[in-house]
């Protein structure tokens, strides 16, 4: 091989090289991004969004004690998501004012809805067990109630692990049903969310704003049927089911390997599809589900561009009309 | 072209691929468009069709059945600010863009045979839907002398009164009917009517004779309405021989159609030729039938008399064949 041709390959090998390496997704520190700016029409436009009838997006959101990156930071959550529920806590102005002021912004101008998260539970709770047991549900959830109200927020999520607690089993579902005279579809004030996660319920489905199952490293559209099918004889119909990945776990990839209804197994972007995306174009054979959403959302903002998972699951399942 | 000319094309052609693999989309929020539209929400796989619905109709040797029609909402990406009057109409002229755009060679249905129902919908003041749906139907009577092929109905909107205008993207759904021809007794979409299935106390005496196969487990096992227990049928050999054959022990006049239920989709026959004879000497093919469920519920277009029912097993499970119950539906 001549000289000249044994430089052009060298070059041409560097320079492929280089190009391959400028690819590179992975998470980098130093990358600084101009926040957005937008205008009332935008936010009066995102709020019109979240009052259609569409595909909820919903998602655990852990971190907020920290200010440095907006990934830590409620401005920081994807415009288009609808439902931000507290895993974190629920942030109060003289603790937390930065994320206070932060919350009520994305509530009032952004359309996000913020939940309380807590494990329903009182076997531990001695004021609630000093009760007799007939006025326990009524204590327990009164006190919830007023969590939701005295903090400004949209309603509350129950993750339901069940592990004996008095207040689990038929004395859950008694709970729904009380909770569901005040807030959720049937209460006095359907504006504050029901929301039930984790193990499926015996009854009182038709109390409920969502059900979101817990369907963490799903394998695909035939699991998720399943799961769902369980949960329909029950009660449930489709536009209240809401499906999550641990997506805290599977951001770098947004989920596990999924395989659609029809045997695809190929992102909308190429390459492999995951889960997150898998969840937010699936829909059960009843018909269209309420929404998708991810465990530790926040450890997306990390993806390029931040959110990108969340982002394009919102996108897959609600496309945008033009 | 020269040598010099190639490597600097060559290395031209490498660093834009470098470039251009760097190509990444920001998902975001847009701004609405103020805008109606239609939307079918469930079709959000990657492989499928927005707003494309199919139908499947059937030419049978006695009639044309299959869902005939569908009916969809519009919408509006924000409130309307008055009511908005919506005008919908089928479009055939899109069917030839259609077909470029996505390769395909569906036919145009003749507009005679298509009738819209409701095609001006209404989105109120302060809502996001319409109150009523569009219904674009077929005429089965009428479609009875069609070829045998895939037609394409698009339906688009044609205006909007008021503020809002008409989506450019997501103005219009396809409807595929699929015309096919059944020529065998069997329905392939059953009906809702099937018939009565016959006691287990009527079916007590029923047994049944092989031939390259044989039942392990108790035969009376299949007719008893007890979903419990079953029998294992192995097959030694797939040919036109290997039969199932249930003898009733008594013609039935007035068959509708057989039940199947076998263990589960993982234990069932996959393709069956089915037959009935009054003799057991003198056969009459009534179908093939292709099923992957763990219930095969076959019914008959016209009614069969019979006392022999044969079952020619061409595929089955991997696992094998567990059947648990046997019965037959009259009318």
């Amino acid at each position: 091989m001549k000289l000249k041709n044994i430089i052009t390959l060298i070059f041409s090998v560097l320079t492929l090289a280089i190009g391959l390496a400028s690819c590179d997704t992975d998470v980098e520190n130093l990358q600084i991004q101009k926040p957005y700016t937008y205008s009332d029409k935008y936010y009066e436009d995102l709020r019109a969004y979240k009052k259609s009838d569409h595909v909820v997006c919903f998602m655990w959101f852990s971190d907020y004690l920290s200010s440095h990156s907006p990934g830590l930071r409620f401005k920081g959550l994807p415009d288009s998501l609808d439902i931000c529920s507290l895993w974190g806590g629920i942030p109060n102005p003289n603790d937390h004012p930065l994320a206070y002021e932060e919350m009520r912004f994305c509530q009032k101008v952004k359309g996000i809805k913020f939940t309380y998260v807590t494990f329903p539970g009182v076997s531990k709770d001695k004021e609630i067990m000093a009760l007799p047991e007939g006025e326990r549900v009524k204590a327990y959830g009164d006190r919830l109630l007023k969590i939701v109200y005295d903090n400004g927020l949209d309603g509350m999520d129950l993750d339901y692990e069940i592990h004996g607690d008095w207040m689990h089993g038929a004395n859950f579902v008694k709970l729904i049903e009380y909770l569901g005279q005040y807030i959720g579809p049937k209460g006095k004030d359907p504006s504050k969310m029901l929301i039930v996660d984790g193990y499926d319920i015996d009854g009182g489905y038709e109390y409920l704003t969502y059900f979101i199952s817990q369907a963490y490293h799903s394998s695909g559209a035939n699991d998720l049927q399943n799961r769902f099918n369980s949960l329909h004889s029950l009660g449930l119909d489709s536009k209240r089911y809401i499906v999550t990945e641990n997506i805290g776990d599977y951001y770098a990839t947004g989920g596990t390997p999924f395989t659609e209804v029809d045997g695809n197994t190929q992102s909308g972007l190429g390459g492999r599809l995951y889960s997150l995306e898998g969840m937010a174009r699936w829909n059960p054979v009843q018909g269209r589900k309420g929404g998708f959403g991810g465990f530790i959302g926040q450890r997306d903002y990390n993806s390029n561009p931040a959110y990108k998972w969340f982002r394009y699951g919102i996108q897959c399942a609600n496309p945008s009309v033009k | 072209m020269n040598r010099k000319m190639k490597y600097a094309l060559s290395l031209l052609a490498v660093v834009s691929f470098c470039f251009s693999s760097c190509d990444e989309k920001i998902y975001d929020f847009d701004s609405l468009t103020e805008a109606v539209y239609v939307s079918s929400p469930t079709a959000t796989t990657v492989n499928s069709k927005p707003n494309f619905f199919t139908i499947d109709i059937f030419k049978t040797p006695f009639s044309v059945i299959g869902e005939s029609s569908i009916k969809f909402p519009v919408r509006s990406t924000v409130p309307a600010k008055s009511n908005a009057v919506v005008a919908l109409d089928v479009n055939n002229n899109l069917v030839e863009q259609f077909n470029q755009k996505n390769n395909t060679t569906y036919s145009t249905l003749p507009s005679e045979l298509v009738k819209v129902v409701n095609s001006q919908l209404t989105i109120q003041i302060g809502n996001y839907l319409s109150k009523d749906s569009v219904e674009i139907s077929i005429d089965k009577d009428k479609i009875a002398n069609l070829e045998v092929k895939d037609y394409l109905v698009p339906v688009e909107i044609k205006s909007v009164t008021g503020h809002l205008s008409v989506s450019g993207n997501m103005n219009k759904v396809y409807l595929l009917i699929k015309m096919k021809e059944d020529k065998d007794n069997i329905y392939n979409i059953n009906p809702s009517d099937k018939g009565t299935l016959v006691s287990a106390n009527d079916r007590k005496t029923w047994s049944v004779s092989t031939v390259n196969s044989s039942i392990n487990g108790v035969v009376t096992n299949l007719f008893d309405n007890n979903m419990s227990n079953y029998i294992y049928y192995p097959i030694n050999s797939f040919d036109d021989n290997t039969s199932f054959v249930v003898d009733m022990k008594k013609n039935y006049p007035s068959l509708s159609g057989i039940l199947f239920r076998f263990y589960s989709n993982s234990y069932n026959f996959r393709k069956a030729d089915v037959y009935s004879s009054e003799n057991n000497t003198d056969w009459t093919l009534q179908g093939v039938v292709e099923n992957n469920s763990g219930n095969w519920e076959i019914i008959f277009y016209s009614k069969v008399s019979a006392r022999y029912l044969k079952f020619i097993p061409r595929i089955v499970s991997n696992s094998g064949v567990y059947i648990n119950e046997f019965n037959v539906y009259t009318k």
